[in-house]
């Protein structure tokens, strides 16, 4: 989606209008899925998170003053309903849910054979990144997945960019030494 | 942490890995190596990591979101106005406005509206004076001056074509591609 339309689709949404936000919800639903995995270990976690944070975003809309700010104060929602939900009791304890996994269904176009190496490799990854301390870990997520600038991040995690540039410094440097 | 033979470390270059190599890096082919294949393992860790909400995020989630959305009432506010020819009461949305100044922005191929905020500034019965926020992308380069004038013709005609108005005051924002604001202005009619 270019720029300029998801301008406009904010806009429309500030005024009330359920159907661009929609598109919203469509667009960035995947980036927004991907920052709220660095807070949990299991994907209905994550869903339930990012269910909150849409209809928390949409409640809130009126306190946003600029279409440009959106995807930052977006992610904010997240981060704030993420905290919240990991320091609820019934949070306290991680879990690592690979059966939840395996009933997500499969796009077609892909063969069994493919998205089982597809879903170990993601797992992995995941996994990996599950080793890292929550604040790299974020870090890492918005600046190297979601190609938020440093700035962005910053705001986002009420931290200085140069933070930033060195939590995902170390992030690099725990995931090499995971990975080799 | 590995040491490399020129005596830097895989440390040195995962600090600025996203900056542009330095001197050194592009002349030390163990800097040039180590760099490239920390770039390749990341673009893999990425890509593994990225593959997993693409392909996860099934439709029965979005569902279950925008019928969440859909039950929620946008919040909206009324105003008892009075009608253009006539002048007999009629209550009216911020909606109805917005989506009657929407039609007249529609044909614009200088600016494109992003967002529209609506309010009433008297406090008599039936309202006449009314403040109407806009903020607009140009689509092409204009000046300031007619970027306004484009902006209260399209207001005017979407406000007048439903209520009447004795005074109107237009805030413009002209934001950039990116929505960072580049100018703000105030206009009356």
């Amino acid at each position: 989606m270019e720029a300029l339309e998801l301008l406009a689709l904010v806009g429309r949404s500030r005024e009330g209008d359920q159907q661009a936000f929609a598109a919203l919800v469509v667009e960035l639903s995947p980036g927004l899925r991907r920052y709220c995995r660095s807070f949990f270990n299991n994907w209905q976690d994550v869903d339930d998170a990012l269910q909150d944070t849409w209809v928390k975003a949409w409640k809130s809309l009126p306190t946003l003053n600029q279409n440009g700010a959106f995807k930052t104060w977006l992610y904010r929602v997240a981060r704030n309903i993420c905290l919240d939900r990991v320091r609820s009791p019934k949070n306290q304890v991680p879990s690592i849910d690979n059966e939840e996994l395996a009933l997500v269904a499969a796009p077609e176009y892909l063969s069994p054979e493919n998205v089982a190496v597809q879903r170990s490799e993601t797992e992995r990854a995941w996994s990996i990144l599950a080793t890292l301390p929550s604040a790299l870990r974020q870090a890492f997520v918005l600046v190297c997945l979601e190609e938020l600038s440093y700035q962005e991040a910053a705001r986002i995690t009420n931290t200085s960019e140069s933070t930033i540039r060195g939590r995902i410094a170390r992030a690099r440097k725990l995931i090499t030494e995971a990975v080799s | 942490m590995k040491n490399l033979p020129c005596g830097r470390t895989t440390d040195d270059i995962l600090q600025k890995l996203d900056e542009a190599p330095s001197l050194h890096e592009l002349e030390c082919r163990w800097c040039h190596q180590e760099r490239r294949r920390l770039k390749d393992q990341d673009a893999k860790m990425l890509s593994q990591l990225r593959a997993s909400s693409s392909a996860d995020n099934t439709p029965e989630f979005m569902r279950n979101v925008l019928d969440k959305i859909s039950n929620l009432r946008p919040l909206q506010r009324s105003w008892d106005a009075a009608t253009p020819e006539t002048r007999k009461p009629v209550r009216v949305s911020s909606t109805e406005i917005i989506t009657r100044i929407r039609a007249e922005f529609s044909e614009s191929r200088k600016t494109q509206l992003n967002y529209t905020e609506v309010r009433a500034t008297d406090t008599s019965i039936p309202h006449t004076m009314w403040l109407i926020r806009c903020t607009v992308s140009m689509l092409t380069k204009s000046t300031v001056h007619e970027i306004e004038q484009e902006i209260l013709t399209h207001v005017n005609a979407g406000l007048n074509s439903m209520v009447a108005s004795d005074h109107l005051t237009v805030e413009i924002t002209v934001e950039d591609v990116h929505g960072e604001v580049l100018v703000r202005s105030e206009i009356q009619a």
